[in-house]
Parts: C-alpha cells; sequence; structure tokens
C-alpha cells in the first residue's frame, strides 16, 4: 500500500509545479487497492487549489473534480478519537511542540494502513514526526 | 457593511481595500452591480470570475489523470511553501488573528 501526503496530491495536480511529473507518475498507477492518502488532505489540497492567488488560483468547479479525482482513485483514512490522542501523546513523549503534531496526524493515517511507502516532498517534517517510519518515507 | 466608494476617472469606480477584503476580490475579478429597489448592490461575481479563468488550458487529463494546466510556472516559489502559507493561514484565522480563512 502506498500511501500519498498533500504535497504529493498538490504538485500532481499543478502541471507547472517543477515536481509535477514525478509526482503525476506515482498517481497514474494509483487504485484504491494500492494507494491511499489522509481525509484530512482532502481539505488541505482544496483549500491550496482554491486559496492561491491568479493565475495558479484552480476554479471551484475544477478543484471539485480533482478532489473527486482523490476519492475515485485512492482509500481516504480517517482517525479516531483515539487515534488523535495517541498521536498528541507520542508528540508530547518525543519533546516535539506547536504544529507539527500536525505532520504527526498524516504518518498517523499511514500507520494504520501499514503503508509500505510513504510519499512526501517533505521528507524532512516526516521523518521528523514519525522517526519509525523513517525507512518507508520517500519522495516520488 | 457600508463604505463609500469613489468615482475615479474615466468612470472607474474605485473600491476601497475593506470592500475588497470583504468580498475577496482580487485584481481581474468580475463584478455585478445590480440596481434593487433604489438601491445598488454590487457582488462578486457576474459569470465565472476572471480570476477563475486559468491563463493556460486549465483542467486537462493527461496519461488518464486529471491535471490543471495555469499557464504559468510556480518556479521555485513551490506547493510546500504554498501548503505552509495555507496552514499558518488557518491558524491566524482560528486564533482570531484575522477575520477571513
Amino acid at each position: 500500500m502506498n500511501f500519498f501526503d498533500t504535497s504529493v496530491l498538490v504538485s500532481a495536480s499543478q502541471r507547472t509545479d517543477r515536481r509535477h511529473f514525478d509526482s503525476a507518475k506515482v498517481l497514474e498507477r494509483a487504485n484504491k487497492q494500492e494507494a491511499a492518502c489522509a481525509a484530512h488532505s482532502v481539505a488541505e489540497l482544496f483549500s491550496v487549489l482554491t486559496g492561491r492567488p491568479r493565475p495558479h488560483r484552480v476554479g471551484l468547479e475544477a478543484a471539485l473534480q480533482l478532489v473527486e479525482q482523490v476519492r475515485d482513485t485512492m482509500q481516504i483514512v480517517t482517525l479516531t478519537e483515539g487515534d488523535y490522542f495517541l498521536t498528541v501523546r507520542d508528540s508530547v513523549r518525543a519533546g516535539r511542540i506547536g504544529g507539527i503534531l500536525y505532520d504527526a496526524l498524516l504518518p498517523t493515517c499511514a500507520r494504520k494502513l501499514n503503508a509500505d511507502r510513504i510519499y512526501t516532498w517533505n521528507l524532512g517534517h516526516f521523518r521528523g514526526a514519525a522517526p519509525d517510519l523513517a525507512a518507508r518515507i520517500a519522495e516520488p | 457593511m457600508s463604505a463609500s466608494l469613489t468615482f475615479a476617472a474615466g468612470s472607474e469606480l474605485e473600491l476601497a481595500q475593506i470592500v475588497r477584503e470583504s468580498l475577496r476580490l482580487v485584481d481581474g475579478d468580475r463584478v455585478t452591480v445590480e440596481r434593487r429597489d433604489g438601491e445598488v448592490v454590487l457582488r462578486r461575481g457576474g459569470g465565472e470570475p476572471v480570476a477563475d479563468q486559468p491563463l493556460g488550458r486549465g483542467l486537462i487529463r493527461e496519461n488518464g489523470l486529471l491535471v490543471f494546466d495555469s499557464g504559468a510556472d510556480i518556479g521555485d516559489a513551490d506547493i510546500l511553501r504554498w501548503i505552509d502559507e495555507d496552514r499558518e493561514r488557518r491558524m491566524k484565522y482560528v486564533t482570531g488573528i484575522v477575520d477571513e480563512p
């Protein structure tokens, strides 16, 4: 199972991003049996695509289609109340403060799936938030 | 909200910053002016906003994948910064530092 971070979803959606082709290549093969992302990433994808200034802002209908494409090609992983508290507790034990907690929520989703590979363009943040998964975290 | 507007030269209407922010207008957006019951109403939109019309090909399918072609290079200002800015904006909104998410 491959798990995709928000950064890969956004990059794959924006053709003029310098990382687009590498991101698109790993997503072209995505299907619900082998690919997943966090529900939180679906919201972030929509927010980033529609929140940029012109000319990179994606129209609402187009953004909806891009979000639906994610829904149709991969599993969307949600967290339970227990998952959130576990992530907070782990962050406390690791001495991590502030917004890095949000980075830790996505590896929590990947852990639930026992993902073989976690694709992100933010290696530093991900490995910092989930050192136990470091060997599985890679760029597309 | 109410604000006074000024007619500039060439019959252009100058919108105060507070109006632009309230309607979340950016350069090139379209607005509609309606006369309604003796009042003039200004609202965002009026057809697809110009800002939502891409310079490039817009939404296209490439190798089976839907992608957005804005027609403009993102360059070094990459999507990691976009995501960070989006998260920071949300944090400012939930903590009450800014009024708009």
